[in-house]
């Protein structure tokens, strides 16, 4: 198992204490960098879709634009409420960064490129993401905010609700991996491991043996990193800002650097998981360099897909968006893991297993289409049936308005 | 002493701590927090004693599970509104008694004579005969475990349910 | 690793800590905490002696053990914090020594 991340390039064995400083200020800069850059491409891609240009004014194309935003942020007064519980309030913002830190450790991002090769590495990602929430419900909490406190509730709400579908559908692509594994090795050991995952993909990629999978894996993650159309616990006109409303200055940036690490980390996993990694088209053959390239370039397609989402859909509601995950998303997600099992237990072939999973998905999308044509046809038929009808404005109406609705 | 032995008491320490702060923190939120740290340093324990799965399903399983008390316990107490006592008139003699068994405990740990293998011979347990042997020899009981998560689920939202026809 | 005695000891100092919540607190979520506690306390035990006993006597058990539980104990707040919803809803308080109709 390859231990060293930079010693590589460098051709010497460093100390073991030397290299796991490189590799997190590795880390670190990888996702200080990441921030910005996301910042700034979120702005122009989205101006794109509204046809506008986005940040133009700082340095060539806008690009400084997000430099000069953190610098207002270092500059600007961290406020705390006086009402607030103040060591609660204080610590959320760390406690909300440090699990999404956490999950760096098993990612692969080629080969021999991990921070620690975990043997149990998919269940990890799932055990640390899950700590996440405990940040987001002390800044709730601890702000002593209505909306801060309905937003952490609608955040643990949502984040709960949409890790048992991701949870079921990575358990689907594990049984595949295993059963390969079994085929090889004769032992399934090593299944959970990211990077054995990414391994397996060397012809083909696990979105085409699960293209449920991936919907569901997908979708959820939207929900877990409450990008549109999932953004319930910090849609700006219904909790203001969220469970993060009193932050300012640097406690607030660690919030967003947090979100836009999970943003990141999540296409990464996704990008391992479905779309091949650094396997896909070349293989282990291929250099260092270029599968670093192609899991990043992976990665980037789902955040420009992710992007994409927020331009082009409306905001769920919140009984709508829990229903999807419990009602649709989840029950389909079983079956997936149930026809891969059986599948398997009669020694299927993969084509079997992918056949089976794009007819599970044509019909979960017949379903949400099917549903969403019912219910606008419903509201067409009750708007013709009652239309709006001018009506007299009696004395009762205006003491009515001016006693306030309070009744 | 070795570095794991270090992390070890380490890791206990914070355990101890967090698990004072659950029983003594006036403000229940404050105690739920600390619940959740004790229960991550048990994970951490169990790392340190080679389980890594254990820790893991501790993890995904209890974070889950205590955010909801966390957010229970938030909409239950509103003690903001009507303070009331933390603690019962028995506290002395509920620290007896607390202090009374961890004695006997520590005497009983301390004056058995365990069996126990060398150092050099306690091995990690390899997560693959964990599985092996969870769906092999323990089927039957993982599968009525099983059982019993659903009828406990659906108990838990026939007991929530509101009285009223109308409500539901 | 830590040797056996020690790692027993903390277990039984966790224990003992959640045997005192639940005889003072009297907030039932808070008591629900701290049975999570001594439950933690008593998988810590069991994993350690299956570990520990492992070479010797040849199996595991233990480990299975403090998995079922984690299982059972997620099960067990689930419908404890049924019962406690239930509590709030008929009595208005969570506090177990207002809660004492069968008293009399």
């Amino acid at each position: 198992m390859p231990d060293v991340v930079l010693s590589e390039f460098a051709g010497v064995d460093l100390p073991a204490v030397v290299d796991a400083l490189l590799r997190i200020v590795f880390i670190v800069a990888l996702m200080t960098v990441n921030a910005l850059a996301l910042i700034y491409l979120e702005r122009k891609v989205l101006a794109r879709f509204h046809q506008r240009v986005g940040p133009t004014r700082t340095g060539p194309f806008g690009i400084l634009q997000s430099a000069a935003d953190a610098l207002k942020l270092m500059a600007k007064e961290d406020l705390r409420p006086t009402s607030a519980d103040r060591w609660v309030f204080e610590l959320a913002p760390y406690f909300a960064f440090v699990p999404i830190f956490l999950i760096f450790v098993p990612i692969p991002f080629t080969q021999t490129w991990i921070v620690r090769d975990l043997e149990l590495g998919f269940l990890y990602v799932f055990g640390v993401l899950g700590l996440n929430l405990v940040g987001v419900v002390m800044a709730g909490w601890g702000s002593d905010n209505k909306y801060a406190l309905l937003g952490a509730v609608r955040a643990a709400a949502q984040a709960i609700s949409y890790e048992l579908p991701m949870l079921m559908v990575s358990v689907g692509v594990v049984l595949i991996v295993a059963s390969h594994l079994i085929a090889d090795t004769g032992s399934a050991a090593g299944a959970l491991n990211l990077n054995v995952i990414a391994g397996d993909q060397r012809t083909t990629p696990f979105f085409l043996l699960q293209p449920l999978g991936f919907v569901i894996f997908m979708v959820a993650a939207l929900a877990e990193l409450h990008r549109p159309p999932f953004d319930t616990p910090v849609a700006e006109s219904e909790v203001v800002g969220g469970y993060f409303i009193e932050y300012s200055g640097i406690r607030w940036s660690f919030f967003f650097l947090a979100e836009y690490t999970a943003l990141l980390l999540l296409v990464l996993i996704a990008s391992v998981v479905f779309l091949g990694g650094w396997n896909f088209p070349f293989g282990a053959d291929a250099g260092l360099g270029l599968q670093l390239v192609l899991t990043l370039l992976k990665a980037s397609a789902l955040i420009f897909v992710i992007f994409w989402s927020r331009a082009v859909m409306p905001r769920l509601r919140i009984d709508q968006l829990m229903a999807f995950s419990w009602k649709v998303l989840l029950p389909f997600s079983i079956f997936q893991v149930m026809a891969n099992a059986i599948i398997l237990a009669y020694n299927g072939a993969d084509w079997i297993i992918g056949l089976t999973s794009l007819a599970l998905l044509v019909l979960l999308a017949g379903l949400v289409y099917g549903r969403a044509r019912l219910q606008a046809g419903e509201a067409a038929r009750r708007l013709r049936l009652r239309p709006a009808r001018p009506r007299m404005i009696t004395a009762s109406d205006v003491s009515g308005a001016g006693g306030g609705s309070g009744s | 002493m070795t570095a794991t032995e270090v992390v070890f008491y380490i890791i206990a320490f914070f355990m101890i701590a967090a698990g004072l702060g659950v029983v003594l923190f006036r403000n229940i939120v404050h105690a739920a927090l600390a619940l959740i740290m004790a229960l991550a340093a048990v994970a951490g324990v169990y790392v340190i004693l080679s389980v890594e799965f254990l820790a893991l399903a501790q993890l995904v399983i209890y974070g889950a599970a205590v955010i909801m008390l966390v957010l229970f316990a938030l909409m239950l107490t509103r003690s903001r509104e009507r303070p009331q006592a933390v603690f019962g008139k028995n506290r002395p003699f509920a620290v007896a008694v607390a202090g009374g068994l961890l004695a006997a405990f520590i005497g009983g740990i301390v004056a058995t004579e365990w069996t126990q293998p060398a150092r050099d011979d306690i091995e990690p347990v390899p997560f693959q005969e964990i599985g092996d042997v969870l769906f092999s020899v323990w089927a039957v009981p993982f599968e009525v475990v099983s059982v019993v998560l659903l009828i406990a689920l659906a108990g838990a939202i026939l007991l929530s349910l509101p009285d009223d026809e109308e409500e539901r | 690793m830590p040797p056996l005695e020690n790692v027993l000891v903390v277990s039984a100092i966790l224990f003992s800590i959640g045997v005192m919540g639940v005889l003072t607190r009297r907030n039932a979520v808070a008591i629900l905490m701290s049975v999570e506690l001594m439950l933690n306390a008593v998988s810590i035990n069991l994993v350690a002696f299956a570990v520990y006993g492992r070479i010797p006597f040849g199996n595991f058990t233990g480990i299975i053990f403090a998995f079922f539980v984690v299982v059972i104990a997620a099960a067990e707040v689930a419908l404890a914090l049924g019962v406690v919803v239930r509590l709030y809803r008929s009595r208005a308080t969570v506090n177990v020594d207002e809660v004492n109709l069968l008293k009399w």
